[in-house]
């Protein structure tokens, strides 16, 4: 399977959006901004949609719609959890109607749809991949900027606050790096199952009660197993990627508790 | 820090429809342990957000050892009443290490980190916590891995809203012996809130009272 180009693309393309998800991933769960994950990709689903309508690139519609959602989701006055999945589910809500009144006007449903819902990873071409690595390089140099507060705000709110830290603008700064790896990872997994590759990988990690570092190292490889091994199983069986992202991560995340659960009659 | 003091001139604090403070004046040394008492509702936690800069008052100045709250606030450790449930699958040294210098921008390289934070776990008696996740550990246990995170920049006053409320007699001793120790080494003020009487023959330094009723400040 290595010898075709379009596998050697897709290969590389998993690789760009594992960094990324195992990442923002970790983040977002640590952050209980799950619901953003979700969120965002699908809001980003509408933008593309938008973009076949424009007859613009559909990564760029997915990018500049998913980064509007993620700047209202982070509004400041938001901040509490509650309020927070309100606002999330509205904006949500809103962009799927645009997006299908998008591809409704495009004329164009059935099989633009279906690729920007579940995502094709065979044909990445090199100025995508080109684009992922712009992208995924940019996401994880903000996130090294802004890890001391980032980390502080998610750990110890109270404290942080105390401290200077502007929670507010922190968190909308990291929606939007999280709306920007949500369309990288659309592009691999889909708009319905990107989600997938960030949560899984992430709640395992977090599972296991490792230090940031480490849960992001695991969070990462994990991300890395799910996308390279589903694409290596996808190849072998007629199941598409996401099938594979989606069952594996909630596998991970079994095996994950039975370790746990194991350590724990041990230490007793 | 003999020189340590909190001044509030006509201050006026109002949240939501309650008033906290109806043009408050006061002067009072910092030096070693103040205590804050009022009944309950009064506004006491209001009152100390309001000395760490979250809570902005209506009127008036408030400063501390002659500089504004928000200016203040790099210098102040701060333990609010309710711990944060944020988080509590990850390691109780994480936690410390991320409120070293959390404020400041960029990467850190964690070893360093790190290794501070075992310094402040050994400091509060909580070392042997160290490595268990922060939801395991018990309400006293809590209070000192908060006060390592409180001391993480190496504050000269340390704010505690209500820090005996959920302890036993045994911890509540041990927590005024450790302000005492800390006064006495590292030249900490403490400024917290209670209500019942406290064991202060364990705390052997400066106290004093401020009672906060009816919107004023009293010695």
């Amino acid at each position: 399977m290595f010898e075709f180009t379009f596998m050697q693309h897709a290969f590389l393309g998993c690789f760009l959006v594992s960094l990324l998800a195992g990442t923002i991933g970790w983040f977002l769960l640590l952050r209980r901004q799950t619901f953003a994950a979700h969120a965002l990709p699908h809001i980003g689903f509408s933008g593309a949609a938008a973009s076949i309508l424009l007859h613009i690139p559909s990564l760029l519609g997915m990018v500049l719609s998913s980064m509007l959602g993620g700047f209202f989701m982070g509004d400041g006055r938001t901040y509490a959890p509650s309020q927070r999945d309100t606002t999330t589910g509205l904006i949500l809500a809103t962009s799927l109607g645009i997006g299908a009144w998008c591809l409704h006007k495009a004329n164009s449903a059935s099989n633009q749809a279906t690729t920007l819902l579940f995502g094709d990873v065979l044909s990445l071409d090199i100025q995508t991949l080109f684009a992922l690595a712009g992208l995924t390089l940019f996401c994880l140099l903000c996130l090294a900027f802004m890890w001391r507060p980032l980390l502080f705000a998610s750990l110890s709110p109270d404290l942080a606050q105390a401290q200077g830290v502007a929670s507010s603008m922190i968190n909308r700064l990291f929606l939007l790096i999280a709306a920007l790896a949500s369309s990288a990872c659309a592009e691999i997994a889909g708009a319905l199952l990107s989600f997938s590759l960030m949560i899984g990988p992430a709640a395992v990690a977090l599972k296991l009660e490792l230090s940031p570092l480490k849960g992001l190292l695991l969070s990462i490889i994990g991300s890395l197993c799910l996308s390279w091994g589903g694409l290596i199983l996808s190849w072998y069986s007629d199941a598409p990627l996401a099938f594979w992202i989606s069952l594996g991560g909630m596998g991970l995340y079994i095996t994950a508790c039975f370790l746990k659960r194991h350590a724990a009659k041990n230490s007793t | 820090m003999n020189s340590a003091f909190l001044s509030c001139q006509c201050v006026n604090l109002t949240v939501g429809s309650v008033e906290i403070l109806h043009n408050a004046t006061l002067k009072f040394p910092l030096n070693g342990l103040t205590i804050l008492r009022g009944e309950n509702g009064t506004g006491k936690s209001c009152f100390l957000r309001t000395l760490l800069g979250l809570l902005p008052i209506q009127s008036g100045h408030i400063l501390i050892n002659g500089h504004t709250p928000t200016y203040m606030r790099q210098s102040i450790g701060y333990i609010p009443q309710k711990f944060s449930q944020a988080a509590p699958m990850i390691p109780v040294i994480d936690h410390v290490a991320a409120a070293i210098n959390g404020s400041k921008w960029g990467f850190a390289l964690p070893h360093i980190r790190r290794n501070k934070a075992k310094a402040l776990l050994e400091m509060v008696g909580a070392y042997s916590l160290a490595q268990r996740p922060l939801g395991v550990i018990s309400g006293g246990e809590r209070q000192r891995v908060a006060l390592a995170q409180a001391l993480a920049n190496t504050p000269s006053l340390l704010i505690l809203d209500e820090p005996f409320a959920a302890l036993d007699d045994k911890a509540h001793t041990s927590l005024l012996q450790l302000f005492a120790k800390l006064h006495k080494d590292d030249h900490i003020n403490i400024l917290i809130t209670a209500h019942g009487a406290l064991s202060l023959e364990a705390c052997p330094i400066p106290t004093r009272e401020i009672l906060l009723e009816k919107g004023a400040l009293h010695v």
